[in-house]
């Protein structure tokens, strides 16, 4: 079988495979101590879940069997780690806001908008309230979404989780890493606790700068999430 | 770094000095001396992740969770093995899950414009992927062809050029076993090869 053999050596040399990615950078992120978290009182945040449990919404609720494992919360955010992920349509509209340009956007909303530089120019821009939406497309043509909100004390979103989250530092300001699938749920126009149109997300980077909460959400590793992260300007 | 006449050329498995260096550091603790381990493992990590999850976004998370996995575990590595084969299992199993994973089809909920699969995405292995040339491309669609044991142990073997063992960690099993799957591997695929060249 030496032909063989030798065929398959002169397949190895000339093959090519797709580029590696820099894995260093995202697993250096993942591994380095995070900040003691500061103490907060648990209490609202837990009644505000178990309204969603209870009242259903107008979708979904977390469902008989769910369980609260744990909350991590940015302004603006929060990120409830359950046992199993409420049904959620993979359809349907991502309830982004109406379309707008880039300049007509930023005459809607009283913060300067920001953008992440590796991506350059959005694709769409969306406004819903104060959120700004960035949508952007990846070279393998599945979008990137950014998402930029004043924090507040009241709630912008929740994501319900199943996998852990990791809280992570971008340009030295807290943030959180959800990995992996997880129901997004946003809080519904003139307030309360009703959601709507929960969907199914992939990963995810929440994180505050200065007085924005900002989120990525894409099919990128964590590690690239991290890259674009860190190449926002304003 | 095959074996030449059945002798394992394992001297080439072993921790170079660079890697025994780090590796003792990053069993102290060390980030920095992490990230150079993980920079010198990364190609391969995300290759044998490819060549077992078969999708380019799965074996690179695949590669990056099993580098996470590994340095948890570094407390328990015994320095006096090769670190390779170690790392290697840990990433297999980590493409394994993914590839297993139900829902890993599934597309993502980012439906804000119609989703194209990547050129690379839309090949149906990664030994395909390759861009070969003409006259391995009957080779490349006969390897295809194989299933997945054959496919991965002669994958393993000669493009990601693994060792014996390093394969066995990779798939899961003996080295025995390596050498035994890897004769009757190659036998099929050079039986296919003559079919393939038949309908070329």
């Amino acid at each position: 079988m030496p032909e063989l053999h030798d065929r398959l050596e002169q397949l190895a040399g000339s093959a090519r495979w797709p580029p590696t990615p820099d894995l260093a950078a995202g697993v250096r992120a993942r591994i380095e101590p995070a900040p003691a978290p500061r103490r907060r009182s648990r209490r609202p945040l837990l009644a505000a879940v178990l309204a969603l449990v209870v009242g259903g919404g107008v979708v979904a609720s977390p469902g008989v069997g769910s369980e609260l494992l744990q909350r991590l919360g940015l302004r603006g955010a929060t990120v409830t780690q359950v046992r199993e992920l409420p049904p959620a349509s993979l359809g349907g509209p991502l309830a982004l806001g109406k379309r707008y340009s880039l300049a007509d956007a930023q005459r809607l909303v009283d913060h300067r908008l920001v953008r992440p530089r590796t991506l350059g120019a959005p694709a769409e821009v969306y406004v819903d309230r104060d959120a700004v939406t960035f949508v952007y497309r990846a070279r393998s043509g599945r979008p990137i979404l950014f998402s930029q909100v004043p924090g507040s004390t009241r709630r912008y979103v929740q994501k319900l989780v199943t996998a852990r989250t990791r809280r992570v530092r971008v340009g030295g300001r807290p943030g959180l890493l959800l990995r992996g699938r997880h129901v997004v749920l946003f809080d519904r126009p003139g307030g309360g606790m009703a959601v709507a149109e929960p969907r199914l997300a992939k990963n995810t980077l929440l994180w505050e700068r200065g007085r924005l909460l900002l989120r990525l959400e894409a099919e990128q590793p964590a590690g690239e999430l991290l890259r674009i992260a860190r190449s926002v300007v304003e | 770094m095959r074996a030449v006449d059945g002798v394992e050329l394992a001297v080439l498995s072993a921790p170079t000095q660079t890697e025994a260096v780090l590796l003792a550091r990053a069993r102290e603790g060390d980030l920095d001396a992490y990230e150079q381990l993980v920079r010198l493992h990364q190609q391969l990590a995300f290759r044998t992740a490819l060549v077992l999850a078969r999708n380019v976004a799965d074996a690179e998370e695949a590669a990056q969770d099993a580098f996470v996995k590994a340095w948890r575990a570094l407390p328990r590595f015994d320095p006096s093995r090769p670190f390779r084969p170690w790392l290697l299992t840990i990433v297999a199993n980590e493409a394994r899950n993914r590839r297993r994973s139900a829902g890993r089809r599934e597309a993502l909920a980012l439906r804000a414009a119609a989703s194209r699969p990547a050129d690379a995405e839309r090949l149906p292995s990664p030994e395909l992927a390759l861009l070969v040339a003409e006259r391995d491309a009957a080779l490349a669609a006969a390897l295809e062809r194989l299933d997945d044991r054959d496919r991965q142990v002669i994958a393993c073997r000669y493009l990601l050029d693994l060792s014996e063992a390093e394969t066995a960690a990779a798939l899961g099993c003996r080295v025995g076993t390596v050498k035994s799957r890897l004769s009757r591997a190659l036998e099929r695929l050079r039986a296919q090869a003559a079919t393939e060249a038949l309908h070329a």
